[in-house]
């Protein structure tokens, strides 16, 4: 602290060393009031999830895995969502990412998982979301075999990205446990490829 | 005159020294202000529920302990160590019994 030029360099060190605190304290704390207002998995609920139709294309497109002669697939949904995910908004949530998927057992020895449906909420004002005939954002294909006949487990996610500290995964918990969608068998048009 | 010499020259111009005490004192300011205020900024980010609130008061408080400890004050060189003067001949012949304060 003797010259200018040390007593400068010596307030700086101290600031970041007392920033890095502050950010130790934000994430307890964050995770402390998450914890404590919301008991995360429990109070975000789903109210209301209803499909309308899933629909079932059959797609030549290289960007749908398929080919000329071997078509996929794919797979959209139309759904009613109704949610309140403002629970998840404390001071230090930046944004909150939610997602719809659904699982499926894609062989006899391997499940999987797609993503029909996403937002980002950057406000808790958008937070209570209630969405009426939404068409499904991506049209999904299996690698292996297609959708027909198939039962998908759906899942709501979110995913809270705060300001300060680590990504906060979790899954919303659905009103009733009939959340399984059955995929119809689509009816053949053509007689040929499969 | 090179651009290092002039460097050289200017920073020993910029020492700006001060006393040990306020060495001392300013030490313990900078400390306590900054653990202090990152405490409080913590605090009134929750209560106002915003990140910005934290980071400008946080912002303030560096800025506000920039300011109290970096220039040389008058006050901070109250207690300037005495030196030993010079003898009339050239000869430092009252070294012994002179008033050194050794500072620690």
């Amino acid at each position: 602290m003797f010259s200018l030029n040390q007593r400068f360099q010596t307030v700086i060190n101290a600031a970041i060393t007392y920033a890095i605190f502050i950010i130790f304290l934000i994430i307890t704390l964050f995770h402390f009031q998450l914890y404590v207002e919301n008991n995360i998995t429990e109070t975000v609920k789903v109210n209301n999830l209803n499909i309308i139709k899933p629909i079932l294309n059959l797609r030549t497109s290289r960007m749908f895995g398929g080919s000329g002669k071997f078509p996929k697939e794919n797979l959209r949904i139309k759904f009613d969502l109704n949610t309140d995910l403002s629970p998840l908004f404390t001071w230090n949530t930046k944004q909150v990412f939610v997602y719809l998927t659904g699982a499926y057992n894609s062989t006899s020895t391997s499940s999987s998982e797609v993503t029909f449906w996403d937002k980002i909420i950057t406000d808790k004002k958008n937070a209570d979301l209630d969405l009426h005939a939404v068409m499904g954002k991506y049209s999904v294909w299996d690698k292996q075999n297609g959708f027909s006949n198939k039962d998908l487990q759906l899942k709501l996610h979110w995913n809270i990205q705060p300001f300060v500290g680590n990504l906060i995964f979790g899954e919303a918990v659905m009103s009733n446990s009939g959340d399984i969608l059955h995929i119809p068998a689509k009816e053949q048009k053509t007689n040929g490829t499969a | 005159m090179s651009f290092s010499e002039w460097l050289q020259e200017l920073s020993n111009k910029m020492i700006f020294p001060i006393d040990l005490p306020s060495q001392k004192y300013t030490n313990r300011v900078t400390h306590k202000l900054l653990f202090l205020s990152s405490i409080i900024s913590v605090v009134l980010g929750i209560i106002y529920d915003s990140m910005k609130t934290l980071l400008y008061f946080y912002g303030a408080s560096v800025l506000i302990c920039l300011i109290l400890v970096v220039p040389a004050y008058p006050s901070y060189n109250e207690n300037k160590l005495k030196w030993v003067e010079r003898g009339s001949n050239g000869k430092s012949n009252n070294l012994g019994k002179s008033n050194i304060e050794i500072a620690g």
